[in-house]
């Protein structure tokens, strides 16, 4: 079974983002008018993972630490709650590599070096995820001009429809990552499986 | 045993223990049930002091306002 993080990225979070996949199908013909409203589709797909993707690693950071603190003494409670979520980079920021690190750091815990022993795609993914944010926080600032290490990383990528099922992707291959490591670390920790 | 009863509405002020006392916090989010648990979002003091503490907690640990808020 897998955590509640990964359950709602699988339901709520997919459904929403094949809703938006039917309206970008729905969009018929090959009028200028078209391309148009494609292309805004495509804007509006690519930010939507980006959001969801955040919503999902968010909801993963709070069930951990939610049982984190059910097995430490309850005496520790207040302050290790405060210690965990207090603040954090991704209740204000994008899910980007760095906030994701940062946060499940908190738990004296290295997320993305357990996700790279665990999969051999992470290293690609971990790539995809810095090409998705780029082009989410360009879109969401109508600002496309971009450094030249930017430029580097979205080198041969675009904001289409093929693109975005790219990194959609991508985001499901690293939730199951994620769910799997951190449940693994809870495991070594709580002396239990929590998912 | 957990509670999933449900969360307080967004922008009730209740009490928490932070800092060693009770204080007053506004919730600020309904995160959802994880664990067993319905946790919350709450914001200490002024909700425009951007830089105020702001951390999850389940509801069974929200208390009454403190007399004193």
């Amino acid at each position: 079974m897998p955590s509640q993080a990964l359950k709602t990225w699988r339901s709520t979070s997919s459904d929403r983002l094949d809703e938006l996949l039917a309206a970008h199908a729905s969009v018929g013909g090959t009028s200028r008018g078209r391309r148009y409203a494609t292309e805004q589709l495509n804007a509006s797909f690519l930010i939507q993972i980006a959001a969801h993707f955040q919503l999902f690693c968010r909801d993963l950071h709070s069930e951990a630490a939610q049982i984190l603190v059910a097995a430490a003494p309850p005496a520790y409670a207040p302050m290790l709650r405060v210690a965990f979520t207090n603040r954090r980079g991704l209740d204000r920021g994008n899910a980007s590599v760095d906030v994701i690190a940062a946060d499940f750091a908190r738990f004296d815990f290295d997320i993305w070096t357990a996700a790279r022993a665990a999969s051999g795609s992470t290293a690609t993914r971990q790539m995809r995820l810095d090409q998705l944010n780029t082009w989410r926080n360009a879109i969401a600032h109508q600002d496309f001009v971009f450094s030249a290490q930017q430029q580097a990383l979205l080198s041969g990528t675009s904001v289409t429809l093929r693109w975005a099922r790219a990194w959609r992707s991508s985001c499901n291959g690293l939730a199951q990552t994620f769910d799997r490591v951190v449940g693994d670390y809870l495991a070594a920790i709580a002396r239990h499986r929590p998912w | 045993m957990g509670s999933e009863r449900t969360s307080p509405a967004l922008g009730s002020k209740v009490g928490v223990h932070y800092g060693g006392r009770l204080v007053a916090a506004f919730v600020v989010e309904d995160r959802g049930v994880f664990a067993g648990h319905r946790i919350v979002r709450v914001h200490l003091g002024d909700l425009d002091d951007l830089e105020a503490p702001e951390f999850e907690l389940p509801v069974d640990e929200l208390e009454p306002v403190p007399a004193a808020a």
